[in-house]
C-alpha cells in the first residue's frame, strides 16, 4: 500500500502560449488534507483537472493511489470523488436522481439517499427539482455526490465560494469527517483562514508555480513575523497603535518602556496570516 | 470493454431529460400529430381529369364537338362541359370550374376541308403550367386534322419505363413521404444537439468525465439515445401514412441510416453551437439544405445534379422508390450504400470535433 495517495511529478500544463502550470511537484499523504491557495488565474484548477483526468498534462505525470491517471483513468477516477467550482448539477431532476445517476456510474449499489442528504443538510428536499435549489443547497448537493461511492480521494474546488456562513461551515465539518473516514482531502481555495482551520498542509501556487508547501504553522514559524500590538491614550485622550516585533534583542526593553512610558488601553499578541505569508512571498494578495 | 450498464444509465437518464423539456416533448407530440394529420388532410387519389368548356355558337362544329365527346367517352381523362354563351365560358375559366375553354367558329369544319386557317379561341387559367398548356393546343390542332381530311399517319408506341402508374398515379401526399420522413427524423437534430450543448454548457459533461465512464461510453450512449428516438418516430409517422406495407424492412433500414445520419448532424451542431439559440440557428439551416431533396422527388425533374451533394437525397430516393413504388433491395442497395457512407463520414467527423470541443 502506497503511502502517498497524491504524487504530481513535474506537472505542466499549457493554453497555447500561457503556461497554465509549469512543472508542479508535490505529494499528499494518505488521510491529509493539502490545501492548494492561491488567486484567480494561478492554476488551481487546472492542476485539479489534470489529477483527476479531465486534462492530459502536456509535460509530467500525476499517479494518484498509486496509478498514473493517464494511463489507468477509469480505474482511479473509481475511486476519487471531485466537487467543481461551478455548479453543475442537473437542473431538470430532483436531488435524489441526481445522487442515484451518480452511484449508478460508480457501481454503487443500495445507496442509501437519506443518509447522505442528512449529512449535507438537505433532509426533506430530496424530491425537489435542484433547479429551485439556492446556491447554498446546490454546493452541498454537489458535496454528497463527491462522496456517493465513498472516495479514498476528495478533490473540493473552492466548495465554499459566495456561500452563506451556515452552508459554508456544513462544508467544512464534512471536509473534517471524511478525513476522519480515511480519505485524502486535495482542497484549494483562496479563504485562508478555511485553510489554516481545516489543511494539515498548504501549497501556494502562484502563475503556475507553487511558490511554498508546508504546514500552517511552519510557514508562519519561517515567514511570518509575531507582534504586539497595544492601543495608548495619548494626552489629548485620542488613541493610538503600537507594534512591537517580539523575537528580536530589543524586545523586552521595548515592551518595559511601553508599559512604564504610555497609558496602555489594549494589548494582544497578533501573529502573521496565512495571507499575509502568501503577499511576503509572492509579492501580492490572492484577491 | 464498453460497460454497457453505465450507457443504459445515461440514455435513461437523457430519455428522462428529453421528455421534461417541456419544448421538446410538445414539438415531438406536435410534429407527429402535424404530419400524420397533414399526410391524411390531402387527397388519397390524384384527380387527373382534363375539364374542358366549349362554346359553339351556330352551325358547323358538330364534327369537332363529335371528335371531343368521343375522346370523353374513351376514358376518364377528358371531362367536357357545353357553355351557352362566351361570357359563361370566361366565367367557369376564372372560378376553376373548368380547367380551360374553348371557343369554336362558326363552320369550323368548312372551313378547315377548304384550306382557310380558323381561329380558334382558347381561355385558359392563370396558374396553367405551360406545358398543359401545349397539350390542349396539340389536341385541338390533331382534331383539325381529323377534320381537314389529312390525319396524321403515324402510330405512337408508347412503353412506361419503371413501374407503370398509369391508372393509378400517385397520390400527392404519398410523393410526401420522404420529405415527412426527412422532417421527422431532422426534428431529433434539435433535441440531440441542444441536449449536448447543455451539458457542454453547464458542465455536467465534465462531472460526467470525472466519474469511471469512459469518453466513448458517453458517445454511444447520447448517439444510441438519438437513433432510437428518431428511428422511433420516423417509424410511427411512416407507419401511420402506410409506408411500411410494401417493404418494411427496407424502409426500416433506410429510416435507421437516417437516425444515424441525424445524429452525426447532432454531434457536429452541439460541437459548434454555443447555446439554444445557436443550436436552433445552426439546426435550422441545415434542415431546410435536407428538406431540398425530398421536393425533387414532389416536384420530379425540379434539381439537377448537385442535389446528390444532400445525405437527404440517398434516404428520399428510397424511401419513395421502396414505399411508393415498391422497389426492392437490387433497386436500393447502391442509395443505401452511400447514404451508409455519408453516415460513417458524418459520425466520425461528429464525434471528432465534439471531442476536440470538449478536451
Amino acid at each position: 500500500m502506497t503511502e502517498h495517495a497524491i504524487v504530481a511529478e513535474n506537472l505542466t500544463y499549457r493554453y497555447g502560449e500561457l503556461v497554465a502550470v509549469d512543472d508542479v511537484s508535490f505529494y499528499v499523504k494518505q488521510g491529509e488534507i493539502l490545501g492548494f491557495l492561491g488567486p484567480n488565474g494561478a492554476g488551481k484548477t487546472t492542476t485539479v483537472r489534470m489529477l483527476t483526468g479531465q486534462s492530459r498534462p502536456h509535460e509530467g505525470r500525476a499517479l494518484l493511489l498509486g496509478l498514473d491517471i493517464a494511463q489507468d483513468t477509469s480505474a482511479v477516477q473509481a475511486q476519487i470523488g471531485v466537487c467543481f467550482e461551478v455548479t453543475n448539477l442537473y437542473e431538470q431532476m430532483s436531488a435524489a436522481e441526481n445522487l442515484a445517476l451518480f452511484a449508478q456510474l460508480y457501481d454503487v449499489r443500495n445507496l442509501d439517499v437519506d443518509a447522505l442528504l442528512r449529512r449535507v443538510g438537505l433532509s426533506g428536499r430530496e424530491r425537489d427539482r435542484v433547479g429551485a435549489y439556492s446556491k447554498g443547497m446546490k454546493q452541498r448537493l454537489m458535496v454528497a455526490r463527491a462522496l456517493a461511492h465513498q472516495p479514498r480521494i476528495l478533490f473540493l474546488d473552492e466548495p465554499t465560494e459566495g456561500l452563506d456562513p451556515v452552508s459554508a461551515e456544513a462544508i467544512r465539518n464534512l471536509v473534517l469527517e471524511e478525513r476522519e473516514r480515511g480519505a485524502t482531502v486535495f482542497l484549494t481555495t483562496h479563504d485562508m483562514l478555511e485553510a489554516e482551520r481545516l489543511c494539515d498542509r498548504v501549497a501556494f501556487i502562484h502563475q503556475g508555480r507553487i511558490a511554498a508547501l508546508d504546514t500552517p504553522h511552519s510557514l508562519k514559524q519561517r515567514y511570518g513575523t509575531r507582534l504586539v500590538e497595544a492601543q495608548v491614550a495619548t494626552e489629548s485622550g485620542a488613541l493610538e497603535t503600537r507594534q512591537i516585533v517580539l523575537d528580536e534583542p530589543e524586545t523586552p526593553g521595548a515592551l518595559q518602556s511601553l508599559f512604564s512610558q504610555e497609558q496602555v488601553v489594549t494589548i494582544h499578541s497578533r501573529e502573521a496570516s496565512l495571507e499575509d505569508i502568501f503577499i511576503q512571498i509572492t509579492g501580492r494578495g490572492l484577491a | 470493454m464498453m460497460r454497457w450498464h453505465a450507457v443504459r444509465v445515461l440514455m435513461g437518464k437523457d430519455l428522462r431529460l428529453f421528455f421534461r423539456n417541456r419544448f421538446f416533448a410538445f414539438i415531438t407530440v406536435l410534429s407527429l400529430g402535424a404530419f400524420i394529420g397533414i399526410y391524411f388532410a390531402l387527397p388519397p387519389t390524384l384527380d387527373e381529369t382534363l375539364s374542358l368548356g366549349v362554346y359553339a355558337p351556330g352551325n358547323g362544329t358538330e364534327a369537332l364537338l363529335a371528335l371531343l365527346e368521343a375522346e370523353e367517352g374513351e376514358g376518364e381523362a377528358l371531362d367536357l362541359r357545353l357553355l351557352g354563351s362566351d361570357a359563361a365560358l370566361r366565367e367557369a375559366v376564372l372560378e376553376e370550374q373548368v380547367l380551360a375553354g374553348l371557343v369554336l367558329p362558326q363552320h369550323l369544319q368548312a372551313a378547315l376541308v377548304a384550306g382557310e386557317r380558323p381561329t380558334v379561341g382558347l381561355y385558359l387559367r392563370a396558374d396553367m403550367p405551360p406545358e398543359m398548356r401545349d397539350m390542349l393546343v396539340g389536341l385541338v390542332e390533331g382534331l383539325a386534322l381529323v377534320l381537314s381530311g389529312v390525319p396524321l399517319e403515324i402510330e405512337v408506341h408508347a412503353e412506361t419505363l419503371g413501374p407503370d402508374l398509369a391508372g393509378d398515379p400517385l397520390p400527392m401526399r404519398d410523393r410526401m413521404r420522404p420529405l415527412f420522413a426527412v422532417l421527422i427524423l431532422m426534428m431529433e437534430v434539435f433535441g440531440l444537439s441542444t441536449l449536448l450543448s447543455e451539458e457542454i454548457v453547464t458542465g455536467t459533461l465534465r462531472a460526467l468525465v470525472t466519474t469511471p465512464l469512459r469518453i466513448g461510453e458517453l458517445f454511444v450512449a447520447k448517439g444510441l439515445t438519438s437513433v432510437l428516438m428518431a428511428l422511433s418516430q420516423a417509424l410511427v409517422v411512416m407507419w401511420a401514412m402506410g409506408a411500411l406495407g410494401q417493404q418494411p424492412l427496407i424502409i426500416l433500414t433506410a429510416l435507421l441510416l437516417g437516425s444515424i445520419l441525424v445524429t452525426g448532424i447532432g454531434f457536429l451542431l452541439a460541437a459548434s453551437a454555443r447555446d439554444m439559440l445557436s443550436v436552433t440557428g445552426l439546426a435550422t439551416l441545415v434542415l431546410l439544405i435536407l428538406s431540398i431533396p425530398p421536393l425533387g422527388v414532389l416536384f420530379p425533374g425540379l434539381f439537377t445534379g448537385w442535389v446528390r451533394l444532400i445525405p437527404s437525397h440517398y434516404l428520399a430516393v428510397v424511401v419513395h422508390q421502396a414505399a411508393n413504388l415498391g422497389a426492392g433491395w437490387a433497386q436500393v442497395w447502391q442509395p443505401l450504400l452511400i447514404l451508409l457512407g455519408f453516415n460513417i463520414v458524418l459520425v466520425g467527423t461528429g464525434v471528432a470535433v465534439l471531442r476536440r470541443r470538449f478536451a
